[in-house]
């Protein structure tokens, strides 16, 4: 591919270096209330039509000299110019927030609530719609658009929701938001961005073909990371029917076999709480990962810290390279680890600074 | 099953309200059009609104390009072409009609208004009556309407409440709608059009009724007059254009002579004058006609040596050029006001303008030789009879309108019988009804007699003294032959409208049709009602069909600006429009948003500076950091060897809790009200004070601290 492609330099290029400096201008926020200074407006494509019709009517009202025909021109052109003042009023004043984010795992849409505030008391505001435009990706300014159409209504607020594919994992920050009306007649469009100081941290993609957990005892043995299990000091008393996950040191072989006369299945003994054998996912050692390249083997991380969660009662630990996750328990503990899964192997992004 | 009754779809309720606009628009011109066109566009749109109704499927295209196909097919076997104004509206309808076919009220409703706009125009080039405007200005708004619904996709808005916005608009765009309209510079046609456009723009040698009436709602100047002697007064003012002799019961024509012919010499009798000549000098603009109306009995002119070339004739009275006029001359003439010309004339030359058409108006015919079977007129001469017949239009109730209805014979409608029509029955028209309609009577009573038209009166403008003749001054006047004295000018006009003459401004009232055809009631009401309608119809005719650039150019000079072109009143006009956009500026800047920005706001500034001046590092997050914030970082300030650090901090620390206290807590006054922000701030003053005056402790203490350690 040595050629070089004219439309990708002339026009695809010019694209994204427009919108890198337009993106660069833009401060994150937190909210923003539009005002005349960051509000723009322009006539529509069919406004420039309209402007050719009111022509077409001006020349022929001169060239048959009918005052009437003047008239009507000069009606519809005040009109359609006054609409400018009403189309621009029409943005003004508005404000947007944000709801909070919640992480996801790449290849979810992140659902953005956003709250479309109106302090005015006196009129609603009409057609507006609600912009993302897609982020730069692999150096193409893409034009995929996703709109949503909403309205709000004097001194009330009104929550948009607004979907953002969240393709690869690792922080994402919220794309910038364009809010535009071309009410009333649509021969301008108002419009005003918005780059939300929102950032959310997603999480590597679910594994649909995840094995089930890998068994602490066929790991190989490590004196560092592994402790000592002692059945006769740490078995407990209660007995419960055989989990898929449980070891098999930990079976009642004797009930198993009353019970499995009877037909109810292996029983495994109780460990009192806490006192679980850990569970280590381990990059380089956990059964199950060889052969995988880094993705495969995050997003199969990633499923199994899940799993590992949902087993009642059941620490696990997490061992990547250049970090490791002591075993825990609990949300906090899960979401640190996803939280680590996440930002793996990423450079750290630079702090945002606080605009002064 | 029984459906609510407007159990229709939001879609097909925009559409259907668009199709009644464009019916609205359309129906004025449904006489006008091809029967074909006004059927199928009725068609179009009935099937269109029963879609809609229904919500079903549009029809496919191929049926739609098909249906175009057939219609410029029947427009071209119709009129003959598919450009010019017959032919053009008829397309405009047919196309507007189709496009209803494939219309999606949101998507299609820039190119079906900008349609109905152009239809709308069109009506224009028919009638620009006071009611049609008013219809027309119902079907903008409707039009308005049909795009602001398209911007309103959510829900269901009430047509009211859209249709309050697009009423909106168009009220905030009147003024500039007024301004331009008041100063937008009227120039003349940008270039010529095919067909009609012609017969407005002058006087011609032939005369079908309704001509002069077009050309009388054209104010735009046919020449400026400056006399060198003393000047006639206005309404003696007749300004000879072509001699209309012959007429074949539609139209009258002038008699071509040619050179050979004995007439020849009969109209090149000579003209007896007596008395002083009235000399004065004629500036005429570019009439691209080749007749040149003088002041009547002008026999002498002279050319500018520049303008040498036109070859100027001389038939009887009338001035012809040697060939049409394309730009403006100046020319000095004399011409006497007491004349005799024709007096020789044989009975046998005269028969020539006796005649009338066989089978055209006989009423008027029978009429005329009743009205001379009158024993008293039993022996009169053709001066008396005119007197008589002056006589009874002044007795009778005939009137003077610019509009006499829609009665005027086209080529492809004849309508036979308009003097008939006319004399007997509306007994309202224009001067060439009445000149046409006198002729014809004279000649039944077997005077010969014949129409002239031209120009009649003139306009004195004050400042300079010229004389002004508009081509609204066109007129039409009679001539009947008396032995003795030849021919006699006679103006039936001036029996009926005697002001038309005098004040020589076109007396512009046109009774609409309707008032014509109501009974004519004579309770006082009625007399007022009518007199306020005929009125507020003058009104409309001066301001708004007449408005010309004469007038603007009254408009400012009544401001004080003394404008003599065209590039005067744009210059008017853009400073008329700035200050327009000006104002818009203004009003933006009157409403611009005051940022409701929290009162606290500038104290909290006031602390932020303040702290750090005195080099305590700012909490992250925005400037200024909330005193929450602050008493944190200070708390972060590590432990502190020196007494007076530690108790400077505190201090600091419990001012900003303090604030923060005031600025949130459940501060209740007296009277269980939450206090005013003013109130607060009022209280917070001290605090502030206190911090900063800790701040600046702390900034000595810490350079005393730092020189100690050195």
């Amino acid at each position: 591919m040595s050629t070089v492609d004219p439309f990708m330099w002339l026009v695809r290029r010019p694209q994204v270096w427009w919108r890198q400096w337009w993106e660069s201008r833009l401060q994150p926020r937190e909210q923003v209330t539009f005002t005349q200074r960051n509000l723009y407006i322009l006539p529509t494509p069919a406004g420039w039509g309209f402007a050719g019709v009111i022509l077409v009517m001006l020349l022929a009202s001169i060239n048959e000299q009918i005052n009437l025909g003047y008239a009507l021109t000069f009606m519809v052109s005040g009109a359609a110019l006054m609409t400018m003042h009403i189309t621009h009023a029409n943005v003004r004043g508005l404000s947007l927030r944000l709801l909070p984010l919640r992480s996801l795992h790449a290849g979810d849409v992140l659902r953005v609530g956003v709250v479309l505030a109106h302090t005015g008391k006196r009129r609603g505001r009409f057609g507006l719609e609600l912009k993302v435009t897609r982020p730069i990706a692999a150096g193409i300014a893409s034009h995929e658009e996703a709109k949503v159409e909403c309205e709000v209504g004097p001194a009330s607020e009104t929550t948009v929701e607004m979907d953002v594919p969240a393709a690869l994992r690792g922080w994402l920050d919220l794309p910038r938001l364009t809010l535009q009306s071309r009410y009333p007649l649509g021969l301008f469009r108002a419009w005003g961005y918005w780059r939300p100081q929102g950032r959310v941290l997603v999480w590597p993609a679910l594994d649909p073909f995840a094995p089930p957990l890998p068994d602490s005892a066929s790991e190989v043995p490590d004196a560092h990371t592994v402790r000592p299990f002692i059945p006769s000091a740490e078995m407990p008393e209660g007995l419960r029917a055989y989990r898929r996950g449980d070891p098999l040191r930990w079976i009642a072989w004797k009930k198993s076999s009353h019970a499995l006369a009877s037909g109810t299945g292996l029983v495994s003994r109780e460990p009192a709480a806490g006192r679980t054998p850990d569970l280590w996912l381990d990059w380089d050692r956990s059964p199950g990962l060889q052969g995988l390249d880094a993705e495969a083997r995050l997003s199969r991380l990633a499923s199994w810290v899940i799993l590992a969660d949902q087993q009642t009662g059941m620490a696990y630990g997490l061992k990547l390279p250049g970090q490791t996750i002591d075993c825990g328990q609990g949300s906090t503990h899960l979401r640190a680890c996803l939280d680590a899964l996440a930002v793996w192997g990423l450079v750290a992004p630079p702090p945002r600074k606080a605009r002064q | 099953m029984r459906l609510p009754p407007l159990a229709i779809s939001r879609e097909g309720r925009d559409t259907l309200w668009l199709l009644a606009t464009l019916a609205l628009i359309m129906a004025p011109h449904a006489a006008r059009l091809p029967l074909w066109c006004a059927l199928g566009a009725t068609l179009a749109m009935l099937w269109r609104a029963h879609m809609a109704w229904r919500d079903s499927r549009l029809p496919p295209r191929w049926v739609l390009l098909v249906a175009l196909a057939v219609c410029v097919g029947l427009t071209l076997l119709t009129h003959r072409a598919l450009f010019g104004r017959e032919a053009g509206v008829t397309l405009v309808v047919v196309l507007t009609g189709l496009k209803t076919l494939e219309l999606r009220a949101r998507r299609d409703a820039f190119v079906v208004t900008s349609l109905g706009f152009f239809l709308i125009l069109t009506q224009f080039l028919y009638s620009q009556s006071i009611v049609l405007a008013a219809l027309m200005a119902l079907a903008v708004w409707g039009l308005m309407t049909s795009l602001v619904l398209a911007q309103r996709p959510l829900g269901r808005p009430a047509l009211l409440t859209v249709a309050r916005e697009a009423g909106r608009t168009l009220v905030w765009g009147a003024p500039l709608m007024l301004v331009l309209f008041l100063l937008f510079p009227r120039i003349g046609p940008l270039w010529a059009l095919p067909s009609d456009a012609q017969a407005r723009s002058g006087l011609s040698d032939s005369l079908t009724l309704g001509n002069v009436a077009e050309l009388a709602l054209d104010d735009s100047i046919a020449m400026h007059l400056r006399f060198d002697s003393p000047p006639p007064s206005p309404s003696e003012m007749y300004f000879r254009g072509p001699v209309l002799d012959d007429f074949d019961g539609q139209t009258w024509r002038t008699r071509r002579v040619r050179r050979d012919d004995a007439l020849e010499d009969t109209e090149h009798a000579p003209v007896n004058t007596r008395g002083p000549a009235i000399r004065y000098q004629l500036t005429m603009e570019a009439t691209h006609a080749r007749i040149l109306p003088l002041l009547e009995a002008t026999l002498k002119v002279q050319t500018p040596v520049q303008q040498a070339t036109l070859r100027l004739q001389r038939q009887g009275l009338a001035w012809t050029l040697g060939s049409t006029l394309h730009e403006r001359i100046q020319l000095d003439a004399q011409a006497w006001t007491q004349f005799r010309y024709g007096v020789d004339l044989t009975p046998q030359e005269l028969v020539t303008w006796v005649q009338l058409p066989r089978g055209f108006n006989p009423r008027t015919i029978a009429w005329a030789q009743s009205f001379q079977r009158d024993p008293a007129l039993a022996q009169a001469n053709p001066r008396q009879l005119v007197q008589a017949v002056l006589a009874h239009i002044r007795r009778e109730n005939y009137s003077y309108t610019l509009a006499p209805g829609n009665e005027e014979a086209s080529p492809d409608q004849p309508r036979p019988h308009q003097i008939d029509r006319f004399w007997l029955d509306r007994r309202a028209g224009f001067c060439e009804h009445f000149a046409s309609s006198f002729v014809v009577v004279m000649r039944a009573m077997g005077v010969p007699s014949r129409v002239v038209t031209g120009y009649q009166g003139a306009e004195l403008n004050t400042v300079n003294g010229l004389y002004i003749i508009r081509n609204s001054h066109a007129h039409a006047w009679a001539e009947y032959w008396q032995a003795g004295e030849g021919w006699v000018r006679a103006d039936p006009t001036a029996a009926v409208a005697p002001e038309r003459i005098d004040r020589s401004r076109p007396l512009a009232a046109p009774r609409n049709g309707l008032a014509g055809t109501l009974p004519q009631f004579d309770s006082p009401l009625w007399r007022r009602g009518k007199a306020f309608w005929e009125a507020t119809n003058h009104r409309w005719n001066v301001w708004v069909l007449q408005y010309s650039r004469g007038r603007q150019q009254q408009l400012l000079g009544k401001l004080g600006w003394d404008a003599n072109d065209w590039t005067d009143i744009a210059r008017a006009l853009t400073i008329a429009l700035s200050g327009i956009a000006l104002a818009g500026v203004g009003w933006l800047w009157l409403t611009h948003e005051r940022l409701h920005q929290s009162p606290w706001l500038r104290p909290m500034g006031q602390v932020h500076r303040a702290l750090v001046r005195a080099g305590i590092p700012p909490p992250d997050g925005l400037a200024p950091a909330s005193a929450l914030n602050w008493v944190r970082s200070l708390q972060n300030l590590g432990p502190s060897a020196d007494e007076r650090q530690v108790k400077l901090v505190s201090q600091m620390v419990s001012a900003l809790q303090a604030l923060d206290a005031l600025r949130y807590g459940p501060n209740l006054d007296a009277t269980g009200q939450p206090p005013k922000p003013r109130q607060q701030l009022a209280q917070a003053k001290p605090l502030l004070r206190s911090i900063e005056e800790g701040a600046r402790q702390w900034r000595t203490l810490r350079a005393m601290v730092r020189h100690r350690a050195h």
